[in-house]
């Protein structure tokens, strides 16, 4: 499958096809459907899945563990074949007014029981092309099952593990040249460029410095994504606990009425066919080459970790 | 540019849009394309006396996904409306995320409603009073 057409696919993933089971009158609407949320799932055995799971009625499915049981469509997508089952364990979007996670699945509104996506880590896929997971939960002791199909590249689209960051000259506070909002879409409406700690300096500089970093590429204002979260308010708390590292925001859109993408945001997270992911998240080593990366979603207990690993700068 | 009735696929994804819940685990049964509206009222009452958790679960569990879905299809025929809608959304989720005290948590909300009926004014949606 041409890239540029396993990329809209993959944008376009989602979803769907219910319970395998007859649904009961008693819960009609409440069959269940899987989005994919990961970006980019590449051929390898490193990649993390992600996959939101909500009822028709779009409820959310949040808490506890789920099953994902992979099939491999082929090219063209055809009869599944089986490929592998991971567990996968809930993430959650954390912001206010939203429930904490229960800690078995369960269905509810996000006062209730929260919102977020099933996540299983180092999922092997061993061809690029249609794939398919059928995720399976338990819900108040009996089994519900939904699957979606995506689209497994062969190459990374967006900077990879293991790849060079690229030497970015990223908007800063000091950027006069450029409108508030085009440093951090918050800017509009609170008055000032907030975390003025992840806007402090460019990535390219980092890299000269041989500084270890993280940085976010995301629009807390614009992004329209369903698991939309306060994924750069996380970093801002991350970069509290971790003066020790680089932390940079890098703000999606220049111009959001006028479809402007901010250049050092165009070299991470733009396809060449002008597509465009976010939110993502980078950790960079000191040798300016990416440790790990995170779509979509990311919560501070998967990155942590990755932050206590990297050695200390000189 | 913006047409003078609210195209067929705006008004299916409103109806379709999200969910239940009103943030007190009642369901909510209301599909009409206006439900937005009413829920962001709904809210604005909340903070108005007080409730301030009862307004974040009504926005959270009434509004957040549907303003996603709505603002989705918007953009597509008025970017800077929709702009508009979502910078209003985002300082009332500033607002509940930096505890502020219910007035501005209420007129950040009420911005918002009036962004999201400018929106559907716009789009030649009817926009319901709030109750």
């Amino acid at each position: 499958m041409p890239l540029r057409a396993a990329v809209a696919v993959l944008l376009l993933t989602a979803a769907c096809a219910g319970d395998s089971e007859p649904t009961p009158p008693a819960q009609r609407g409440r069959g269940l459907v899987a989005q994919v949320a990961s970006y980019e799932p590449l051929v390898g055995d490193d990649n993390r899945l992600i996959v939101g799971l909500l009822t028709e009625d779009n409820l959310f499915v949040s808490g506890g563990t789920a099953t994902f049981r992979l099939a491999f469509l082929g090219e063209q997508g055809g009869v599944p074949q089986e490929a592998g089952q991971a567990e996968a364990t809930f993430l959650p979007i954390l912001e206010p007014g939203v429930a904490q996670a229960p800690p078995r699945p369960s269905v509810g509104s996000p006062s209730q029981v929260g919102r977020g996506v099933y996540s299983a880590e180092d999922v092997t896929f061993h061809e690029p092309g249609a794939w398919q997971v059928e995720v399976e939960v338990a819900i108040d002791g009996r089994l519900r099952r939904a699957t979606a199909a995506f689209t497994v590249l062969p190459e990374p689209v967006v900077p990879a593990v293991g790849e060079e960051a690229p030497r970015t000259k990223n908007l800063t506070v000091d950027s006069a040249e450029a409108p508030p909002e085009a440093i951090d879409s918050r800017a509009a409406t609170e008055g000032e460029i907030p975390d003025p700690e992840l806007h402090a300096t460019t990535i390219a500089n980092l890299i000269e410095r041989k500084h270890p970093f993280l940085a976010v590429f995301a629009t807390p204002v614009f992004c329209v994504s369903r698991f939309c979260g306060p994924i750069t308010d996380m970093v801002a708390g991350l970069a509290e606990a971790h003066p020790d590292i680089g932390f940079v925001h890098v703000e999606i859109w220049r111009d959001f009425d006028n479809q402007v993408v901010n250049k050092a945001a165009a070299e991470w997270v733009q396809t060449p066919d002008g597509g465009l992911t976010e939110p993502w998240i980078f950790l960079v080593g000191e040798d300016g080459r990416i440790v790990a990366r995170w779509d979509n979603v990311a919560t501070p207990q998967e990155i942590e970790p990755r932050l206590r690993d990297l050695p200390s700068p000189q | 540019m913006i047409r003078s009735s609210l195209p067929r696929s705006l008004l299916a994804l409103v109806l379709t849009a999200s969910a239940c819940g009103d943030g007190s685990a009642e369901p909510d049964g209301s599909t009409t394309p206006d439900h937005m509206v009413v829920s962001l009222c709904r809210s604005e009452a909340r903070a108005s006396n007080g409730d301030l958790a009862g307004a974040a679960a009504v926005f959270q569990d009434q509004v957040h996904a549907r303003l996603h879905t709505f603002v989705e299809e918007l953009q597509s025929r008025d970017r800077a409306l929709a702009g508009k809608v979502l910078q209003a959304k985002e300082s009332v989720e500033t607002a509940f995320a930096g505890g502020s005290n219910p007035e501005l948590i209420e007129f950040r909300i009420l911005a918002l409603r009036l962004e999201v009926e400018k929106a559907l004014t716009a789009t030649g949606a009817s926009v319901p009073p709030c109750r």
